[in-house]
């Protein structure tokens, strides 16, 4: 037994990718949508344990863990483990939410859903460990097409997810044709498209590489959502359901940040790349602040509240990559965290409540006090409030803005968060003091169940805030060994 | 700049140009068929850049293996898209889109 654990520890990284392929394919087989969310849980909370314990051997004991020579290449840096462990725990407690949609739809195309949510979770972990460009390409497009499928399964009750899934085909399409035209330019400068042989070799024609990594940045962007690349975030995020607003809303959105952080890494120690990827995805993390922000205040939907509110949060993690210091890329997986925390918060409450416009918050907090608290919590830490893991993510941002000069950082940052004053204000202020306009009874919302991940997103959203050491040594420790050694 | 160079400078030019085509046809693009079109147009003109530049097989047929999932999905939706709004027109779908929205903050 303990021969047998060890070999699975050895193997922990192609453990956390290969179990939710393996889980997609039984829970498609599944023969009934019960079974299929019992298998999307076992594997997903597999995936989780597996990158969980790779994160700990890459961020607490320090150094590269060594992995077996033959078989399937990793290369694990600590954003990537890092990153596998968040992701693979946000698409546990996705799928903990996604069995309540059992009831909602009658179980139908179910097995289907929950397939394509792991391979989604399995393409973005991939993603994060892969060995070159190619992979990593490869990953990203897998995990970003299944979560089309997965909203277009949901077009059979609400269409207009259709027309989402089609703005965000585009969004993909183009980002794809960007990353691969600029991995084509980054082969020609360093004959290699491994990013190890990136980090070391120099660069034989550093504009060229330069435009290869802009142009890999700007293909991520659009996945991101970045502004002015969001056109399919509120299309898709608005008419999505629990499930699918989960898995877009934040694991699509940490695992593409998390990638761009971690080609970032790469990118940062070039001397002729540097410093032309920091202006382009400091200019990118501006404006996703300014604009994502203003978009929130005059959101009247509350996924798409969410949406803008998670764009401006993605902008304050371009603005700490951009730094391409060690400080700012803890800050940015310290905001990442933030981010994928709130999101789970507010989009779990928002489904277990089943609002959609913003006006049925009114009352909630008498009819689901619990649910209320769980978006509180979610909303005060966009807000950045103090002893929330909102304010932390600020805070990390604003010392390392501070100490490379960058006091626009600082201005922006202060600017979304007295824009989620008025945004997440307006939503803690329906919640409690209003009074719900209609008298009917509360009927028995299928997606209640979706308020337990919510529930643990609060609670990490408060406690991250209040006793922030765990975090922060692991998103230090993920930053002293960058990929690039930036 | 040698003379060998220039072939490979055009087919480099031509993709990027046909991937900027591709880009503008998806934003003009009346129905989602035309929209699936310009997407491939848009990948197929990155490859023939990449190509161009010397990108190696392997990433080569990734990229058409990346287009040919686009085309799939999106000639999937297309067939949904027409199905659940008995329209193929993109402002049709919108103009459908933004009354229900409308109507959903009424209700």
């Amino acid at each position: 037994m303990a021969d047998l654990f060890e070999t699975a520890r050895l193997h922990s990284a192609f453990l956390c990718l290969a179990t939710p392929i393996i889980g997609a394919a039984v829970a498609a087989a599944s023969p009934s949508a019960r079974l299929s969310w019992i298998v999307a849980l076992v594997a997903a909370g597999a995936s989780a344990t597996f990158g969980a314990d790779l994160a700990w051997r890459v961020l607490a004991a320090g150094g590269t863990p060594s992995t077996p020579v033959e078989g399937v290449q990793f290369a694990l840096d600590g954003v990537g483990a890092f990153m596998a462990a968040l992701l693979s725990a946000c698409c546990w407690l996705a799928a903990c939410a996604g069995g309540s949609s059992l009831r909602e739809t009658h179980g139908r195309g179910m097995p289907w859903g929950f397939a394509l949510m792991l391979l989604s979770l399995a393409g973005w972990i991939g993603a994060m460990l892969a060995h070159g460009l190619i992979t990593m390409l490869i990953s990203v497009e897998l995990a970003w097409i299944s979560a089309i499928g997965l909203l277009c399964l949901h077009g059979e009750r609400e269409r207009a997810a259709l027309s989402g899934a089609l703005r965000m085909l585009s969004a993909g399409a183009v980002g794809s044709a960007l990353c691969l035209f600029g991995a084509a330019l980054v082969f020609q400068s360093f004959g290699s498209l491994s990013l190890q042989d990136i980090a070391v070799a120099p660069a034989e024609r550093p504009a060229m590489s330069a435009l290869g990594f802009g142009a890999l940045i700007v293909g991520l962007a659009f996945k991101i959502g970045a502004v002015p690349l969001h056109g399919w975030t509120p299309a898709a995020l608005g008419p999505a359901n629990g499930l699918s607003a989960l898995v877009l809303g934040v694991l699509g959105m940490a695992g593409a940040l998390g990638v761009t952080t971690r080609l970032a890494s790469y990118a940062a120690a070039l001397p002729a790349t540097g410093e032309g990827l920091s202006t382009a995805l400091a200019m990118l993390g501006g404006v996703s602040i300014v604009v994502g922000s203003l978009q929130a205040i005059g959101a009247r939907n509350l996924r798409r509240l969410a949406a803008y509110a998670l764009i401006a949060q993605a902008g304050g993690v371009l603005i700490c990559i951009a730094l391409g210091s060690p400080a700012g890329f803890a800050a940015a997986l310290v905001q990442i965290v933030a981010m994928s925390a709130a999101g789970l918060a507010l989009y779990g409450a928002a489904a277990s409540a089943g609002v959609g416009a913003l006006h049925a918050l009114d009352g909630l907090s008498r009819r689901a006090p619990f649910v209320a608290a769980a978006m509180t919590f979610g909303a005060i830490s966009l807000i950045g409030a103090p002893l929330t893991i909102g304010f932390l993510g600020r805070w990390r941002l604003i010392e390392a803005g501070v100490g490379a000069g960058w006091w626009w950082a600082v201005g922006a940052m202060t600017f979304a968060s007295l824009a989620a004053v008025f945004y997440a204000g307006r939503l803690i202020e329906r919640v409690y003091f209003r009074r719900a306009h209609s008298t009917a009874r509360e009927t028995r919302n299928p997606w209640r169940f979706a308020f337990y991940p919510a529930l643990i997103a609060a609670i990490v959203v408060i406690v991250s805030g209040v006793s922030p050491g765990v975090l922060l040594r692991a998103a230090d420790a993920a930053a002293a060994s960058l990929g690039g050694g930036a | 700049m040698g003379f060998e160079d220039i072939p490979a400078r055009v087919a480099s030019i031509a993709g990027v140009v046909l991937m900027l085509a591709g880009v503008i046809a998806s934003g003009l693009a009346s129905n989602p068929a035309k929209r699936v079109v310009a997407h491939v147009m848009c990948i197929a003109g990155g490859l023939l850049a990449g190509a161009a530049l010397g990108a190696p097989v392997a990433l080569l047929l990734s990229g058409a293996a990346i287009a040919l999932a686009y085309l799939s999905v999106g000639a999937a939706l297309t067939v949904r898209l027409s199905e659940a709004y008995e329209s193929s027109a993109v402002e049709e779908i919108d103009a459908a889109n933004a009354q229900a929205d409308a109507a959903e903050l009424q209700s």
